[in-house]
């Protein structure tokens, strides 16, 4: 439980002849044996100098890289163990790069939450820790019994049923609230289909997707006709 | 278990785990968790506009079956 270093932190630095030397140095300290393990900044390349005049060791500055999938994981299951939750989980990457973790497993529905609202709060939380950790930018996008692929896809079916609607009648349709999450699969559905527009409408939690027929919007709410 | 829940997400998000402490207060009525955090981490478990501190809630309200329903979490530090 060794979570939550400082960011920014762990930076320990190193001199050599040459930068390969000082790096070798460097992981030797950090007791890596590979560079892979270790974020790795060259501060100073090396110089010559003359006659010994001028010259310059070179200086990096190593610190050991931080597995963001495994510290998110680890953050989850800690999460799990405070609700006396099992599950099975399931970590990959999409073509985005993103980090997925998906947990299966009996009594999950505590951690999805009435519209996902709990797990949405809980993978916002957990890409607020990750983030705090030192390295570079990493995106978890959490699910529970595959929740968020089944949403999806009554998403897409329902704006496919609306879009028809709207198209026939003219009329728009006010959908049932949604969270973000859930009114972005909504938009981007509804924006490839020809012939209507989206809009959000009302606020958070309240806050409900709007199709509209092409052409007509809130504001003017009128015929072009 | 609740409290438990409180101890890892907020452990999670502040550069001070170890001053993390979580205190349950029950009387009269009043079912509160009190997060004690750091002087420099209050903004980190709280967020703009509370950003942070209304997922927290979220999540510790939802997950802790009937005795979580009302519970308050607020934040102190000292």
């Amino acid at each position: 439980m060794s979570q939550g270093e400082p960011p920014n932190s762990g930076w320990t630095e190193v001199s050599g002849r040459t930068v390969e030397e000082a790096i070798e140095a460097g992981l030797e300290a950090l007791g890596l044996s590979s560079p892979d393990q270790a974020d790795i900044e060259v501060l100073d390349e090396p110089q010559r100098g003359l006659l010994g005049i001028g010259s310059r060791e070179a200086k990096v500055r190593v610190r050991p890289r931080v597995d963001k999938a495994r510290a998110a994981l680890r953050l989850v299951q800690d999460v799990l163990d405070s609700l006396d939750l099992s599950a099975a989980s399931a970590v990959s990457r999409d073509d985005a790069g993103r980090i997925h973790i998906d947990l299966d497993g009996p009594n999950l529905g505590i951690l999805i939450g009435r519209r996902g609202e709990t797990l949405d709060a809980l993978q916002y939380l957990i890409n607020l820790a990750v983030s705090r950790l030192p390295g570079g930018v990493e995106r978890v996008v959490l699910d529970a019994g595959g929740y968020r692929e089944r949403r999806r896809q009554s998403l897409l079916r329902l704006v496919e049923r609306v879009t028809e609607t709207v198209r026939r009648t003219g009329q728009e349709v006010v959908l049932e609230p949604m969270t973000p999450s859930e009114r972005k699969i909504v938009h981007l559905a509804a924006a490839a289909v020809p012939g209507v527009r989206s809009e959000s409408r009302g606020e958070d939690p309240l806050r409900r997707v709007v199709i509209y027929p092409e052409g007509e919007s809130e504001r003017d709410g009128g015929d072009t006709e | 278990m609740s409290e438990e829940l409180l101890r890892v997400l907020a452990r999670a998000l502040v550069e001070k785990p170890d001053k993390v402490v979580v205190t349950r207060v029950q009387r009269e009525g009043i079912n509160m968790l009190m997060l004690e955090v750091a002087p420099e981490d209050v903004g980190r478990v709280i967020g703009k506009q509370g950003r942070i501190i209304k997922a927290i809630r979220k999540v510790v309200r939802t997950t802790g079956g009937p005795a979580a329903k009302g519970l308050i979490v607020e934040v102190v530090s000292r």
